[in-house]
């Protein structure tokens, strides 16, 4: 009876198995190749190269930090529905961000957000997951962003996206808070919300390039 | 060891990044970019996953680096954030239902002899042909130094989970590099063996 692959790595890395196991290990001319096996792939994995990341990350990133005092030529340079959608944003945040919350459900949202619907005007949940897949096909169907683009389109797509994944990271955190149906059925709208203004946007910065 | 700990910064650009200084923020950028986009590069397949990991890495460390104290080094504060900014990716239905984008193997070309070459590539591809969680497990464990503990509780796992997964990873890598054309046949094919 040979090591199995999980024991000779216990054994490679130092961990102490039952004796006459680790005697077999090193007395077995079969689970000594296995073993050298095992180190030089872990050799092969610490050898691969180190990866560059793309020219254009760092732009990116400052794009995305906050800011603390925004310029007047950034500010300026938000259209006013990328204003809306921010206001939008902020309220669709709050609802990810209470939402689950031991103890309590979800706070009542303004009753002038999007967001709040009465349960009889609320879409059924697969209907938004089938919305929600409609305009992931859609911003896929969308030609690649131009390589320059405007500095409020940018952050205004910057925002959606963070918003949309801030969503998924609660949705995903489902199972494990619990969250009710209707607060499940409140962040799937956000998304939809989320992802159709990010539709609009990224359909207009697509018109401006082909204009 | 892990690979962050070849990347270091002075203390004083530490000082300054916490005051706020934007030039202090880009030089750990450059000093930390590479190691941080090799483990999103190497956990996750998508090149533009591992840059949307990269940005948000970023974005943290510059927000958050006045609460670094230095009670660690540096380097193992900004991987300790990469990796969480990884996973969390990896758990995200966005990621989940991302379709699988080009393959972007040119990249991986090194500069070395032709023998290293065809090795690292062998192995390149044997690893981004392991399933999410193996291949994540064995870059966390192997190359970046975490214990079977550790992975557990970054991946919201058991311990056991981890040494299953590992295990589960040595297992398909060493077939893989037995046949590495095979390998290759099935990246082409699928893109998710």
């Amino acid at each position: 009876m040979h090591a199995t692959v999980g024991q000779l790595l216990s054994f490679r890395d130092g961990v102490a198995l039952d004796a006459a196991l680790e005697r077999h290990i090193v007395e077995c001319a079969r689970c000594r190749r296995a073993l050298d096996d095992l180190v030089a792939v872990r050799s092969g994995l610490r050898d691969l190269r180190d990866l560059t990341p793309p020219d254009r990350a760092w732009e990116a990133i400052k794009r995305r930090m906050p800011r603390e005092a925004p310029t007047q030529s950034v500010a300026a340079q938000r259209s006013p529905w990328a204003i809306g959608i921010a206001a939008c944003l902020a309220a669709v945040v709050g609802v990810v961000l209470t939402a689950g919350r031991d103890g309590g459900g979800l706070p009542p949202a303004p009753s002038e957000s999007a967001l709040e619907l009465s349960q009889d005007a609320r879409p059924a949940r697969e209907e938004l997951l089938a919305r929600s897949r409609e305009m992931e096909a859609f911003l896929r169907g969308l030609p690649a962003r131009p390589r320059v683009v405007r500095v409020g389109t940018a952050a205004t797509i910057a925002d959606l996206e963070e918003g949309i994944r801030l969503v998924d990271y609660r949705l995903n955190l489902q199972a494990e808070s619990g969250l009710t149906q209707s607060q499940s059925q409140r962040l799937w709208q956000a998304r939809v919300d989320l992802l159709n203004s990010l539709a609009n946007v990224r359909y207009v910065e697509a018109q401006r390039q082909i204009y | 060891m892990s690979r962050f700990s070849r990347y270091q910064v002075d203390p004083d650009v530490v000082r300054r990044a916490q005051a706020g200084d934007a030039k202090a923020h880009e030089i750990i950028y450059r000093t930390f970019s590479t190691p941080v986009f090799t483990l999103a590069r190497r956990m996750i397949r998508e090149p533009a996953a591992a840059e949307e990991v990269l940005q948000d890495t970023f974005v943290s460390v510059i927000q958050k680096i006045g609460s670094f104290h230095g009670d660690a080094p540096l380097w193992a504060w900004i991987r300790q954030i990469a990796v969480n900014k990884t996973l969390m990716l990896r758990r995200s239905s966005w990621y989940r239902n991302a379709q699988t984008l080009e393959d972007g193997m040119d990249e991986f070309v090194a500069t070395s002899g032709a023998n290293t070459l065809e090795t690292n590539i062998d192995v390149e591809e044997a690893l981004r042909a392991l399933p999410d969680a193996a291949r994540a497990v064995v870059w966390l464990h192997d190359v970046e130094g975490y214990t079977h503990k550790e992975i557990g509780r970054l991946m919201n796992k058991s311990e056991s989970f981890s040494k299953s997964q590992l295990a589960r990873g040595y297992r398909t890598l060493q077939a893989a590099l037995d046949d590495p054309e095979e390998v290759r046949t099935c990246m082409r094919l699928s893109g998710s063996c």
